[in-house]
């Protein structure tokens, strides 16, 4: 494509890297900003440079915070013994919009994935191992994804933990029905699966 | 159940056809090139959403178009109609009862049918995954469970493999614990998949030995063998052999690993019988599981024969088709000659579709 300005150009590049964004939708972007007025266009770009500046990585709990600890391992009011260990950012936001729970986090930056490159070392393991073993959990909760490479992180971590302490209780959430699922429609897998997982009224 | 008519839209060399079919044989004749095979690939994408030639969808489409589509309608109380659609912008769908089928993986064993092309021969004799991949669609279609744990299994064998690899070029180091994990892994997927696996070659080889005397007259004796390679205690097995594994870069013991072997008087197949006899082989291992889907489906699936007559002498051919006459589904068969069927004099009635 051959647009009418360098400037023009270069920002539809840096904006077509961003993920889910071509190159046309980056266009549309940017002929988008340039029409606005400034006041709109700068917080953006602050916004944009601030991020890679200010944002941390939490300490404990590898969130990402605003401070050297995140909110949610700041907060005195969460159940500070359990611990639910989550693949990515996005899913400690899903479950924080579920208000079910009320304790601390840990994310582990991906799963163990050797056909990808992603062995053990390449994921916040030891950051988790040393919480074990300084903070007073009694609960460790895995809500990672159904599949092999979930299973497999979920399996290899319960073995690592229970190395260091027998006395912690793992546990995994349970793989069933959506809420107002019909069961006509749910696959085979699920279904056996939620039938061997029951529930006693 | 039958399929009543096709319609096909722009599917490979056809570009709008319809036909009627009758509720049991179906001779379709035609010169080389008319599309004979492309009709029985058409059924088949309708109970297994693709080709039976793992054509890419995309081929399906003739050369030049945009899209295709084939619909059906059958006689079924549950399904009444089906159709298949592929654009090359909008991708595949499917169509059940004119309702959208929205998991494909679902849809596959509804229609239950069976394929058998000349290719088959030549892959049933020669290679034993392919031997294994046509068992696994007759064990797929009958168990969900054994379709998960095969598939379970195929995916842990592969991060296995390339952790195995990583330790042998020194990428990651040898950890007990992460391998251990895949050990428990492909033990419990295993021990699933070789429990079906035996309980069903011991049923099914006594269908196998009775269709294929019913072709060659007890001539000949043949024998089927299914091998297991899963072992007890696997996973302990397997974490005795690691240091073998990780020379290899690759898990040399499991179920993926199991062979079936056939033979004809006590000899290999592969390596001593005939193309006749060969083929009279691979004939009777498909119809056998054709039997046994009829008797665990309590329906009877489509047969779609691709070039059946080619390579068989006559009296194995009025053998087959008597055998096929007493079977009660709907069956499809194609041939280069219109005439074959009538100089086999055979007693019974067929349709004749010539292209």
């Amino acid at each position: 494509m051959n647009y009418p300005s360098k400037i023009v150009e270069e920002t539809v590049q840096q904006l077509s890297k961003l993920p889910g964004i071509g190159k046309k939708t980056a266009l549309r972007l940017t002929l988008f900003m340039l029409r606005q007025p400034e006041e709109l266009v700068k917080p953006i770009a602050e916004s944009i440079l601030l991020l890679k500046s200010q944002a941390k990585v939490c300490k404990k709990c590898c969130n990402i915070a605003d401070e050297e600890v995140c909110f949610i391992c700041a907060n005195p009011k969460r159940e500070q013994h359990v611990i639910c260990v989550v693949k990515d950012v996005q899913d400690v936001l899903a479950i924080e919009n579920t208000h079910f729970y009320t304790g601390l986090y840990h994310v582990l930056g991906g799963v163990i994935d050797p056909v990808a490159g992603f062995g053990p070392d390449k994921i916040n393991i030891p950051q988790l191992l040393q919480r074990i073993t300084q903070e007073p959990i009694t609960e460790v909760i895995f809500a990672l994804n159904a599949t092999i490479e979930g299973d497999t992180t979920v399996h290899y971590l319960a073995k690592q933990i229970h190395a260091i302490r027998e006395d912690i209780k793992i546990t995994t959430i349970s793989r069933g029905i959506p809420v107002g699922g019909e069961l006509e429609f749910v696959d085979e897998t699920t279904l056996g699966r939620s039938l061997q997982q029951r529930i006693s009224l | 159940m039958y399929i009543k008519t096709l319609k096909l839209e722009q599917f490979r060399n056809h570009l709008d056809k319809f036909f009627t079919f009758s509720s049991d044989i179906n001779f379709i004749s035609g010169l080389n090139g008319t599309g004979k095979t492309n009709i029985l690939d058409a059924i088949y994408c309708l109970g297994f959403t693709k080709s039976y030639f793992q054509h890419l969808d995309k081929e399906n489409i003739m050369y030049g178009k945009e899209y295709t589509t084939v619909q059906a309608e059958c006689s079924d109380s549950d399904i009444h109609s089906v159709r298949y659609a592929y654009h090359v912008h909008m991708g595949k769908k499917l169509w059940v009862n004119q309702e959208l089928v929205k998991n494909m993986g679902s849809h596959i064993g509804r229609i239950s049918m069976l394929f058998f092309a000349p290719y088959d021969v030549y892959a049933l004799i020669e290679s034993n995954e392919e031997k294994k991949r046509s068992f696994d669609l007759v064990l797929c279609q009958l168990h969900p469970e054994y379709l998960n744990a095969l598939s379970q299994y195929q995916k842990t064998l592969k991060q296995r493999n390339a952790l195995l690899k990583q330790i042998q070029e020194n990428v990651q180091t040898y950890s007990t614990d992460l391998l251990g994990v895949y050990d428990s892994l492909l033990e419990r997927y295993g021990e699933l998949i070789n429990t079906y696996r035996d309980s069903f070659f011991q049923t099914f080889t006594s269908f196998f030995e009775e269709v294929y005397y019913q072709i060659c007259n007890h001539v000949e004796r043949p024998s089927l063998s299914y091998i297991s390679h899963h072992k007890e205690n696997f996973r302990a097995y397997l974490s005795q052999h690691h240091s073998r594994d990780i020379a290899a870069g690759r898990t040399l013991s499991g179920v993926h690993k199991d062979e079936i072997v056939f033979k004809i008087n006590g000899l290999s197949v592969k390596s001593f019988a005939s193309q006749g006899q060969q083929k009279t082989f691979a004939l009777s291992i498909k119809l056998a599981q054709y039997s046994y889907l009829a008797q665990q489906k309590k329906t009877n699936p489509i047969l779609l024969l691709d070039d059946i007559c080619d390579k068989l002498d006559t009296q194995r051919l009025t053998q087959l088709f008597t055998f096929l006459n007493t079977l009660k589904g709907q069956i499809f068969i194609t041939d280069t000659q219109k005439s074959r069927l009538n100089e086999l004099k055979p007693n019974f009635t067929y349709q004749s579709i010539e292209l």
